[in-house]
């Protein structure tokens, strides 16, 4: 587990996703060699959602005590959730769109539906952080009479569940399925980026139904 | 909820005291039954979660872990307790891993909601789609639901759901319209 006192860098040669974290934070590079506490500090974010976070998308088996969520900066969480949002829409899945486009271009007929189907993922990804962003966040933000329902989490599993399925999905058909003659190095290449996005994605989705979620509902007195 | 029944495998009495200790403070689990070595037979146990130290096992005897334990049941949960070390392909063999330093909450939450992964009977078959496989994934593609690939397949709606279940374990694509492509690139339909 990390601990405040450790240096960013060595963090990320522990774990180089966690480069992702500084964005979202609204962090900036250029840490050279100071300690998480001091980086923190100095952006004024507060280094135990930073770390805790950190440490769930590194450490499969951690997951923060009950006592421990309710103790963060709910604002933060949310922040930090909507930068990833962000992220995920306007910059990755454009970029892999592109790569699939190519490949797609190189596959014949198949193409086309190959497009539909990366077409539907990205609706689908989206309309799912859209109506996360434009229903859940601000009633969350409110407070008191506003409190999350079992409902919202179990639409918010359904979804995150769906959305993993047909990442999935086209992994394997990109992999797997499609003829190998088919721009084998454009495949390689987006492999990596569709294994960084599904478990970046995985982590998101725990960080929202095992942190967002007890965090708020208990906050606000709900019931889970 | 129902009572998920636990078979525990594990020498040392200490950790089968601990474990037990923490299993029985959850109602809607149960041990059911300690062995102390591999039991050369296998009755049929009732059981729904097997947590076995896999150092009670010699490789070779690990497939037929398997086949023994999931016959009876293919949807029995299979953990590994791993106290000393286990080399990563034969812990990446079982359903997950019980850590000798993971926490209460982290246990039980591997024993609650682990599930079994495609069991190994799919293993010793082909996974090439069966001809009946593919008539079922030919209806899917076009958009039928079970209930209409039934009627025109003349079988139950079980049966349908069946073939489903190892379409997708076969292929690994969950979605109607994975399968879709999958059933064009295979020529099974036409675009």
């Amino acid at each position: 587990m990390f601990i405040a006192r450790q240096k960013f860098s060595d963090v990320l040669d522990v774990n180089p996703q966690l480069i992702l974290m500084l964005p979202r934070f609204g962090m900036k590079l250029g840490f050279g060699e100071k300690r998480i506490e001091e980086i923190c500090r100095s952006e004024e974010v507060p280094v135990s959602l930073f770390l805790m976070l950190c440490n769930v998308y590194t450490f499969d088996d951690y997951m923060p005590s009950d006592e421990e969520i309710q103790a963060i900066e709910g604002e933060w969480l949310v922040r930090y959730l909507k930068a990833s949002h962000d992220y995920y829409i306007n910059h990755r899945l454009p970029h892999i769109r592109k790569h699939v486009e190519r490949i797609a271009q190189a596959a014949g007929d198949i193409g086309a539906v190959l497009m539909d189907f990366f077409g539907e993922y990205q609706k689908e990804v989206t309309n799912h952080f859209e109506k996360e962003e434009t229903t859940l966040f601000p009633r969350i933000s409110k407070g008191k009479d506003h409190s999350v329902t079992s409902k919202d989490s179990h639409e918010m599993t359904y979804m995150h569940d769906n959305i993993g399925d047909k990442l999935s999905d086209l992994t394997n058909i990109i992999i797997k399925y499609l003829p190998a003659e088919i721009m084998p190095n454009e495949r390689i290449g987006v492999w990596f980026d569709l294994a960084q996005l599904s478990k970046d994605l995985d982590k998101h989705a725990i960080i929202e139904e095992k942190i967002l979620i007890p965090y708020f509902s208990r906050k606000e007195g709900g019931e889970l | 909820m129902k009572t998920r029944n636990i078979v525990l495998m594990e020498s040392s009495v200490i950790i089968t005291e601990g474990l037990q200790k923490i299993i029985n403070e959850t109602p809607e689990l149960k041990v059911q039954k300690i062995y102390r070595s591999y039991p050369q037979v296998v009755g049929r146990s009732g059981a729904d979660i097997l947590v076995v130290n896999p150092k009670l096992l010699r490789e070779e005897e690990l497939d037929k872990l398997f086949q023994d334990w999931k016959r009876e049941n293919d949807e029995l949960v299979i953990l590994a307790l791993h106290t000393d070390y286990t080399s990563a392909v034969v812990l990446k063999m079982f359903d997950n891993v019980i850590e000798r330093d993971d926490n209460v909450s982290v246990i039980l939450n591997k024993l609650r909601t682990t599930r079994s992964k495609s069991t190994d009977k799919d293993s010793s078959q082909s996974c090439e789609l069966s001809a009946r496989e593919k008539d079922v994934l030919r209806l899917v593609a076009k958009g039928l639901t079970n209930k209409e690939i039934a009627d025109e397949l003349n079988l139950s709606i079980h049966t349908v759901i069946t073939h489903r279940k190892n379409i997708t374990s076969k292929t690994n694509i969950k979605s109607i319209s994975g399968l879709t492509i999958y059933a064009m690139l295979n020529k099974l339909i036409q675009q």
